[in-house]
């Protein structure tokens, strides 16, 4: 498996007022063709930020560096117009929650707008394609779903929409943002198996989410970040059986099934986080090294890990 | 409650004894109505009891009208029809000191946070609002006092107290909703979905400060959620909704381990999703349920009860096979 999209040191950095917020510390990512990545983190975990920065739709206060590569080309460094064909043409985004709507257009030219904009699909031809789509995904009435707007749609049916918008061009990298938020254990079912259908057509897909049980069903990697740092990358089934950085064991620690045991201490602010390692302050088995000096990515075995316990 | 008796070895259910009942609805129902036209029925014929300082949860997929009876049963809005009685008296026919009264001892968390505080007030002042309104200290010293200790249990700071809705995190937020309903030392506390939006350490937290607090005080909660593995871990006993309709409770031990109304064995087994499909069958599950009948489809199960505490609403149990 070769790696589809490469983040190579993504820093971003947020000024705002006199005021830096590093949102990203340097992420070394890859995607690989064929693979479901699923991104973990909590609020404020930097996870949103690198799905913006890879459509380069982050807002003009965020100073990026690094790179990202598309198969081989640097999407950061390429002009605008250049970058935004490439995106446009490969990458589509299921965005988070049903905002991300515009509650003033019928929800088939939501769908059909990327192949309408990017490969030339004529009215007509998308709105045939939405309504395809949506049948697909067992909404009894497409053609009455396609033309609703968003006010006239249940949540179950929005959230098809969504899927809808993310598979309607031809086969692409699929970013996904916290599909799940907010949603009830049907909704989060149906979300599952759209994602399946969806993943058939695409290369390659990055969902990003806090929900465990989410990612464990959809996931063959999974990468655990914390205030804009990787803390580890791993494949699921190791993850969830031993996993190795002591953030990620404390989180599935957390989960009901697992003792419902909080993490000790708060996220620490992003305006003044904690030098060294991010998670340093609430970590039982922190040393002296871990406040003041960001530990390094080692390889385990086959899994990545930051953390001085392996360096 | 509608009872019915049809085979032998279903027995009638007894109220059960010892522990107190705080908060009971019977038959309620809650209709919507459209600006434009129709409406919807959100809540269908409940009957429902809280005890004593017991938890219950309320499970159901959204639009399964939990929200809905836990705003009822927290007198929050007016059933269309049922009535809903507080340490058994109706709570419409409450005189003002019994409303008052009424409206100290059942508190009620809303789902979303950020929406529950005056985004214009201090946390300080939003958490000191309740013992202003029920006359609870006599000067501004001891309401600091009440104040601090009932924020120090939450793991609030006076720094926190000091800042706006805006400027803390969900998760401080909801610990502030908490101690401003904790504040006032209610018998019940209705939590609507509390950690559904939150992080899963932030939920845990949240979740063991409920319990805790629980144990240590002996409140009753009425935990509304959608969070199976949740339910499962922390409640004593379960309804779950489905349609508006109450169609399986019991305690949490029998609904986990020996689901009888196959909407719930769905739901743990993770067979079906929850459909869109809203057809006008009797039973809110009839167009996806395997073992449907013609019955399913023209009458409206009734409530058949199995030992003291255990009701499923599906015509499977109530006939031979």
């Amino acid at each position: 498996m070769g790696s589809l999209i490469e983040f190579v040191d993504l820093k971003v950095i947020f000024h705002m007022g006199g005021m830096q917020v590093v949102a990203l510390r340097g992420v070394d990512l890859d995607l690989r063709r064929g693979e479901v990545l699923g991104v973990l983190g909590e609020s404020g975990s930097g996870k949103t930020v690198l799905i913006h920065a890879a459509f380069r739709l982050l807002p003009e206060n965020a100073k990026v560096s690094g790179k990202i590569l598309y198969q081989g080309k640097d999407l950061l460094s390429m002009d605008r117009r250049r970058a935004m064909r490439l995106i446009g043409q490969n990458f589509s985004l299921i965005p988070q929650g049903f905002g991300a709507l515009n509650p003033f257009l019928k929800s088939w030219l939501q769908i059909s707008e990327r192949p309408m904009e990017h490969f030339g699909v004529g009215k007509e031809e998308g709105h045939r394609r939405a309504e395809f789509l949506l049948g697909t995904m067992g909404i009894n009435q497409p053609s009455r779903t396609a033309n609703s707007y968003r006010h006239q749609l249940s949540g179950g049916m929005l959230q098809r929409v969504l899927v809808a918008m993310g598979a309607s061009g031809p086969s692409q990298v699929v970013f996904l943002d916290e599909p799940t938020k907010g949603l009830d254990e049907g909704m989060k079912r149906l979300v599952v198996s759209l994602l399946k259908k969806a993943r058939e057509r695409s290369d390659a897909m990055m969902v990003v989410s806090h929900d465990l049980g989410f990612l464990e069903e959809v996931s063959d990697r999974i990468c655990v970040m914390y205030c804009g740092d990787i803390l580890e990358v791993s494949k699921v089934r190791e993850f969830f059986v031993s996993p190795r950085h002591p953030y990620s064991s404390a989180l599935l620690n957390s989960l009901p099934s697992r003792g419902l045991k909080p993490i000790e201490g708060e996220i620490p602010s992003m305006v003044s986080p904690p030098d060294g390692c991010r998670f340093s302050p609430r970590c039982r088995q922190r040393d002296a090294r871990c406040a003041n000096k960001r530990p390094p990515m080692k390889a385990v075995d086959d899994v990545m890990v930051r953390c001085f316990k392996y360096a | 409650m509608m009872r019915s008796d049809l085979s032998g070895h279903l027995t009638e259910v007894q109220p059960s004894p010892g522990r107190q009942t705080l908060i009971e609805c019977r038959e309620v129902k809650k209709r919507f109505r459209y600006a434009t036209k129709g409406s919807f029925l959100a809540v269908d014929g409940v009957s429902l009891s809280i005890k004593r300082g017991e938890l219950l949860a309320v499970i159901g997929e959204s639009g399964s009208g939990k929200t809905t009876l836990a705003k009822i049963m927290a007198g929050l809005i007016q059933p269309t029809s049922g009535r809903v009685f507080f340490e058994g008296k109706p709570i419409t026919s409450l005189d003002r000191r019994e409303r008052l009264n009424f409206s100290r001892k059942v508190q009620y968390i809303p789902q979303y946070p950020d929406l529950a505080l005056d985004p214009s007030w201090y946390i300080y002042d939003s958490i000191a609002e309740p013992l202003r309104i029920h006359r609870m200290s006599s000067s501004r010293e001891e309401e600091l006092k009440i104040v601090r200790s009932v924020s120090a249990r939450f793991g609030l700071s006076l720094d926190q107290l000091r800042r706006k809705p805006r400027d803390v995190s969900g998760g401080e937020l909801q610990r502030a909703v908490l101690a401003r309903s904790m504040a006032l030392n209610p018998e019940v506390l209705i939590a609507d979905e509390p950690t559904s939006m939150l992080d899963p350490s932030t939920q845990a937290r949240i979740v063991r400060l409920i319990l805790d607090a629980q144990r240590e005080l002996g409140f009753a909660v009425l935990f509304v959620t959608h969070d199976l593995q949740l339910a499962r871990v922390i409640s004593d006993s379960v309804c779950v909704m489905l349609g508006g309709k109450i169609i399986e409770f019991g305690s949490a031990q029998e609904i986990f381990s020996s689901p009888l109304h196959p909407y719930t064995s769905s739901l743990f087994s993770g067979s079906t999703f929850a459909g869109e499909t809203k057809d006008n069958a009797a039973c809110p599950f009839y167009s996806q349920c395997n073992l449907r009948a013609e019955i399913c489809c023209n009458s409206t199960p009734p409530e058949f009860n199995i030992g003291r505490f255990r009701g499923v609403r599906c015509w499977n149990l109530g006939q031979p096979h």
